[in-house]
């Protein structure tokens, strides 16, 4: 009878690329945090959203189908008025068509800078704080760092995580939704009217989780206390947004740059820069409801100077981070 | 390349605290113990040694490769930090599987490998459960699984034995000649000289930030024999005992303390003491209800080094 050693044996085997390396460090990230029943429900509630927005799409599709009869489509006119106005709703008996890009620009701006920016701040606090802070609070990253891995593939690693539950609930509902309102249009027109607003989901989806994955990483990194990051990201968020309304509703201080106290205001007006929604109602006509829409997307601040705040926001976050994951043992 | 480590003026300095101060050395392949007491620079040694910190001034070259900003020698490495550095909310077969993936392993040979190693450190039956709930030996272990995951050329095992009880010793030291025995490079810390002397009998003592002595473990045993061992003795016949021990042992000095009831014996020759000793207490019918060797902890061995000129 032959008999085998049992055990421990010598490894042969072939290493893999760093990219999968960036991908363990993100995929165990993914794990620990969907182990969250908090993160789980507030995934779910943030995919709730689209109960509203594809009915809307599909009555968009509906309304602004040029082969149906006005009459026939009755009361999702009725409907379409109360969201689009009435100028932008008298169009659908001229030019059905031409409704069609700005009311999904106007249905995703309202879809990213209301719900879904919400819904970030709470999965950001969720899943970010503990991402680089319980790495040093458990010392964790002495063995991070004692494997083949570069603070590059660290960070790309780490941001990862954040990245894949933000776009979770920005990016990949964003897509569905628009797969979703292309399968219920009447026509292949509509995908060529609107293929290039799959750019601007991944647009908005980007401006929504870059700053935001950075700031939070930012925040993780400065402690070995998860909560205190989270502290640091709500109070940016909270008093932020209250101050903003404090210049801006009560004191009626409309200057440039106070929407930049507001990181969810500072988003939006990046998402509608990019959606154009302002520019697409404007070719529309000139009709005093019309003007009360565009007042309700315009700002003070000029998309340049948000942008920029944001990729300031991006860039202060990458540095700090840089800084810290640098010197480990100096954390 | 031969030498597993090689250091040329090797500094780091925290701020205006030095870690490791001008150090030169090569260690060989084979086993090599790094003895020094807590605070001495070993783990901050080891550390450079890692590429967890870069140097503040010198050169070290470990395996032949510069550690600091060099992954790729990390394939040929392992390395157990002192302290627990877990996700202890993870089971140990989890948390050496993520490693084992950070190492560069794939996704359907890291799981496999990881449970080998466990099995290897002998934590197959408790490496399902979360290591919240490890004893430090359970700790331990998963630590060094986690180190020999990929396996890798040289071990770097900062305070390994540390927590341990007896039998996890006998069981972690049994693990580290079987590794050294299979040609894995191996350097191992310590500030305890017989927890290391039964894996290796080569030492770099470290002290203050400086390598202050390196050799073999005869070698440092006979570099303590030269300065007197001290034996602290506490007895209710206190002066009866300490006049014969006086005139019937090799004794180097004795100091009364009167106040504490002891007395402190200094001697070259502790094995012919403490059997002398033995022999006078059965013979006498005096008491010793108290005994201290200071001379058991390294703390004392680098006294007398430092102190030796």
């Amino acid at each position: 009878m032959p008999i085998f050693e049992l055990g421990y044996r010598s490894w042969t085997g072939t290493l893999r690329p760093p990219a999968a390396r960036v991908w363990a460090i993100t995929k165990t990230g993914i794990a620990l945090a969907f182990r969250s029943k908090i993160l789980k429900r507030i995934v779910f509630m943030a995919w709730m959203p689209l109960l509203y927005f594809a009915p809307l799409f599909f009555g968009i599709g509906y309304v602004t189908d040029p082969t149906r009869d006005l009459e026939k489509r009755g009361f999702l006119v009725g409907i379409a008025q109360a969201f689009l106005g009435e100028t932008i709703s008298a169009r659908l008996v001229t030019d059905p068509e031409s409704v069609r890009p700005v009311a999904w620009s106007m249905a995703y701006h309202l879809y990213y800078s209301g719900f879904q920016a919400f819904f970030t701040m709470l999965v950001a606090a969720i899943v970010g704080p503990p991402l680089i802070s319980q790495d040093v609070r458990t010392k964790a990253f002495l063995l991070y760092f004692s494997k083949p891995i570069t603070r590059v593939e660290y960070l790309l690693g780490k941001s990862g995580t954040l990245f894949f539950y933000l776009f979770m609930i920005t990016l990949f509902p964003g897509l569905v939704l628009y797969g979703i309102s292309i399968a219920l249009s009447p026509n292949l027109v509509a995908f060529t009217q609107t293929a290039p607003m799959i750019g601007k989901i991944v647009a908005s989806s980007m401006i929504i989780a870059v700053p935001t994955t950075f700031v939070v990483l930012c925040f993780s990194s400065l402690t070995s206390d998860g909560r205190y990051a989270l502290m640091g990201w709500f109070s940016l968020c909270l008093i932020g947004e209250t101050t903003y309304h404090l210049f801006w509703r009560l004191l009626k201080i409309r200057e440039p740059w106070v929407p930049l106290f507001s990181l969810r205001e500072t988003m939006r007006i990046g998402i509608e820069r990019v959606l154009n929604v302002q520019g697409q109602i404007s070719v529309l006509g000139v009709g005093k409801d019309l003007q009360r829409q565009l007042e309700s997307y315009s700002s003070t601040c000029p998309p340049e100077l948000a942008f920029g705040y944001l990729a300031g926001l991006f860039l202060v976050g990458l540095i700090v981070l840089w800084h810290r994951i640098s010197a480990p043992v100096r954390i | 390349m031969d030498a597993l480590v090689s250091a040329r003026n090797l500094t780091k300095l925290y701020g205006l605290v030095i870690g490791v101060n001008d150090v030169t050395l090569d260690i060989p392949k084979g086993v090599h113990g790094l003895l020094g007491p807590n605070g001495a620079g070993k783990s901050t040694l080891m550390k450079l040694i890692t590429g967890q910190l870069v140097p503040t001034e010198g050169e070290l070259q470990v395996l032949g490769e510069r550690p600091w900003n060099n992954p790729s020698l990390f394939r040929r490495i392992g390395f157990c930090p002192e302290q627990d550095a877990f996700y202890s909310f993870l089971s140990a077969l989890e948390f050496v599987t993520v490693l084992a993936r950070m190492s560069g392993l794939s996704w359907s040979q890291a799981q496999g490998r990881a449970a080998s190693a466990l099995e290897r450190v002998g934590a197959t039956e408790f490496m399902n459960r979360k290591i919240a709930t490890y004893s430090k030996g359970m700790r331990q272990r998963t630590k060094l699984a986690q180190a020999l995951v990929h396996d890798p050329e040289l071990l770097i095992l900062d305070e390994p034995l540390s927590g341990l009880d007896p039998v996890g010793r006998r069981e972690m030291t049994d693990l580290l000649n079987a590794l050294a025995k299979e040609g894995k490079g191996i350097l191992v810390s310590s500030h305890v000289l017989h927890e290391v002397q039964v894996v290796t009998k080569e030492f770099l003592l470290i002290y203050a930030g400086r390598v202050l002595a390196s050799g073999n473990v005869h070698e440092i045993r006979a570099l303590m024999n030269r300065h007197p061992h001290r034996i602290t003795l506490r007895s209710p016949d206190g002066r009866h005992l300490a006049q014969q021990l006086v005139r019937d042992l090799p004794i180097a000095g004795i100091e009364l303390d009167e106040e504490k009831g002891s007395f402190s014996v200094l001697t070259r020759d502790p094995a012919g003491f403490y059997d002398g000793l033995g022999r006078i207490v059965l013979e006498s019918g005096l008491r010793v209800t108290e005994m201290v060797s200071e001379d058991d902890n390294l703390d004392a061995v680098f006294r007398y080094l430092v102190a030796r000129d």
